[in-house]
């Protein structure tokens, strides 16, 4: 549904952890802030 | 009928196995005070892996901590076992976030028995207490607009202004279990005030060549990410909580989407995209 939603609305999909150890190297409350502002940052260069 | 009796014994079984597991974890706790002498770590039980992360951030290794929902899992799936039960059996702390998404967590110290970690007991941290409560729901709220929390979003912790209120009032709770450990607690938590403080200066520099734009999200998770980093909310694809959206809303969402020339959806990893 949601890459249906971006691709309908022109957007990038950024998959995130919305929790700490929700993806791997993020099992920390730094590492996890660190991958979603980065990923996040990226995709809206 | 022997389909039913199978089950009566099948529950049978389980159900001297808990008593069994529950007595060997009560003797198991008796023994580390008495064969050690010293005062044994405060066994400490966190609903979430965000107050997992800043409790073990204070605790260090002074405490033995525990997490009920596993990393990767989404809290809103989660069914009670065994195994959680005595976790909030033997524990001495519960930390919660006050506001609902861990409701389950009510369920496990009533089955527990544990009167230690009642609600309202100080041994049990709401850590939400002291922040500033964003969508605190108005009216009447049911079942049929999803898993909501009337309460207010409970993802709090993902804005980093808000983790010194949170790790103090997990300092509190950490304290009043083990107070011969309330100077470490503080250490481990102003040490760790640090780290994120640098961070936070790293992750906004990064942010702030983007101030003001707009993000759709799939679940209503980052209202207090937005807020931390000057982002807009633009739009949630699921409108109600873990029930499928309609198609007009997500005709409107689209629309928005590309009147407000929004570009990027944030997707929480445990949801599926397609």
């Amino acid at each position: 549904m949601t890459n249906r939603v971006a691709k309908e609305a022109g957007a990038k999909v950024v998959v995130v952890p919305q929790s700490p150890g929700a993806l791997k190297g993020t099992e920390d409350y730094v590492t996890h802030l660190d991958h979603v502002v980065g990923a996040l940052a990226a995709a809206l260069k | 009928m022997l389909e039913l009796g199978l089950r009566r014994l099948a529950r049978g079984a389980a159900t001297r196995h808990l008593v069994l597991a529950l007595g060997a974890v009560a003797l198991a706790g008796a023994g580390i005070a008495s064969v050690h002498g010293a005062e044994p770590k405060p066994r400490v039980v966190a609903t979430l892996p965000d107050l997992f992360v800043l409790t073990r951030a204070v605790a260090g290794d002074l405490a033995a901590l525990e997490l009920i929902a596993r990393f990767g899992q989404n809290p809103h799936d989660m069914e009670v076992r065994p195994s959680q039960i005595l976790m909030v059996r033997r524990a001495d702390v519960v930390i919660r976030t006050g506001l609902e998404e861990d409701a389950w967590i009510d369920v496990m110290v009533q089955r527990a028995a544990n009167p230690k970690v009642l609600r309202g007991s100080p041994n049990v941290v709401e850590a939400f207490q002291g922040l500033e409560v964003l969508k605190v729901m108005s009216g009447r709220v049911d079942r049929s607009m999803g898993d909501v929390h009337p309460l207010g979003s409970p993802h709090y912790t993902l804005d980093p202004d808000n983790v010194a209120t949170v790790t103090a009032n997990i300092t509190a709770g950490l304290t009043h279990a083990a107070p011969e450990q309330a100077r470490a607690f503080e250490a481990n938590r102003q040490a760790f005030l640090e780290k994120v403080a640098e961070a936070d200066r790293r992750w906004k520099a990064a942010l702030a060549p983007f101030r003001g734009a707009g993000v759709v999200s799939y679940h209503d998770s980052w209202p207090y990410f937005y807020r931390a980093f000057g982002l807009a909310e633009a739009g949630i694809i699921e409108d109600r909580p873990g029930v499928p959206p309609s198609p007009q809303h997500l005709t409107n969402l689209i629309r928005t989407m590309r009147e407000q020339k929004v570009r990027v959806i944030l997707h929480e990893s445990w949801y599926p995209r397609t």
